[in-house]
């Protein structure tokens, strides 16, 4: 079970531009798989909450956390673990 | 069948944060604003794409929040960004009450690539809005005129109430340009007398109504408060329309900070 407040609830296209700056390319439309249950899609669906310290991207299938990042004044952090796989564009 | 996205958007490009200057402003409605703003190093958009606007205040405070374009790509070398005052909003409100033609804000962007919609990606076209969730709609609706696309689209519109609609006299004139686009209103708060459109939330059976017309082939994108989207979103699963058909963008109460 997961509580969480959806009234706070956005898409994964609101963390477009922090994403953009530690990937350098646009990662709305990555494919990512969730390693709970297996649905994947765009980083752009998944559901985000970005009113916490750090950015949190949950499954829509099964809720469970896909994605954290937080952001230092020096450092991205970046754990993937809820991930089978984020498959980043090449850049061109 | 998913929808196929244009390839520009694995193109490498630095997003930098650009000095921009206000050119306009225009009142829409009571709560809404759209700002015109000249991007010195303008790069075309996709409709439904959004751009960063950072604040710092004196003592180096930083606020940022992400606001759809309202404009299409084929007006060169601005942006335009409807904005609703948020009465908690603190980058909203200084947006509104503060800033005029002349004024400097940071901007960065185009961004996004999930919520947008190019002519060449055909249709039927399905927007759903609510309230301020019109914008990235609007700007796939001027995008649309102004490429001369022919593409079926229907306009799902709710609002508060008949002055709450942004864009009114604009989308009075798309509904009646013979290009085969419908705009449908829906009101939740009261009707003017004579109203003969929806006037309640939207639901199951006002989606099939609306979207009969366009076929199962349908692309949908929907925009606004959590609560509409997700209502919007399941009913169109609901109604056998493919999941990977839908496109949601939600509205929180605020962007990144």
């Amino acid at each position: 079970m997961v509580d969480q407040d959806e009234s706070f609830m956005l898409d994964g296209n609101a963390m477009a531009g922090v994403l953009h700056e530690l990937f350098e390319v646009e990662m709305t439309v990555a494919d990512v798989e969730c390693a709970t249950c297996g649905r994947h899609g765009e980083v752009g669906s998944l559901w985000a909450f970005i009113e916490t310290p750090g950015y949190v991207l949950r499954c829509p299938a099964c809720q469970s956390v896909v994605l954290r990042m937080s952001v230092t004044p020096g450092e991205y952090y970046l754990d993937a673990r809820g991930a089978v796989y984020l498959c980043v564009p090449r850049k061109v | 069948m998913a929808i196929e996205l244009p390839r520009a958007v694995t193109r490498r490009r630095i997003l930098e944060w650009q000095i921009c200057t206000v050119v306009k402003v225009k009142q829409e409605t009571n709560t809404v604003k759209t700002f015109t703003l000249e991007v010195p190093k303008w790069v075309p958009h996709q409709a439904g794409q959004h751009y960063d606007v950072r604040l710092t205040a004196p003592d180096g405070y930083q606020a940022q929040r992400s606001y759809s374009i309202a404009s299409g790509p084929e007006q060169k070398g601005v942006i335009e960004l409807t904005i609703e005052r948020l009465v908690e909003g603190e980058v909203s409100t200084y947006l509104h009450d503060v800033l005029i033609v002349g004024d400097q804000v940071e901007l960065r962007g185009p961004i996004g690539g999930y919520f947008v919609w190019e002519a060449a990606m055909g249709g039927p076209l399905l927007l759903v809005a609510g309230g301020s969730g019109i914008v990235p709609l609007m700007a796939m609706l001027r995008h649309r005129q102004a490429s001369g696309s022919q593409v079926p689209a229907r306009l799902l519109y709710s609002s508060r109430t008949y002055e709450d609609i942004i864009y009114r006299a604009e989308l009075d004139q798309l509904h009646h340009d013979g290009s085969g686009m419908e705009v449908i209103h829906t009101l939740t708060r009261g009707r003017p007398l004579g109203w003969n459109s929806y006037h309640r939330r939207i639901d199951l059976q006002m989606l099939e109504e609306v979207i009969r017309p366009l076929g199962n082939g349908l692309i949908a994108y929907v925009c606004g408060p959590t609560a509409l989207v997700e209502g919007v979103a399941n009913g169109l699963v609901v109604l056998g329309i493919a999941a990977e058909r839908v496109r949601t963008e939600r509205f929180g109460p605020t962007g990144v900070t």
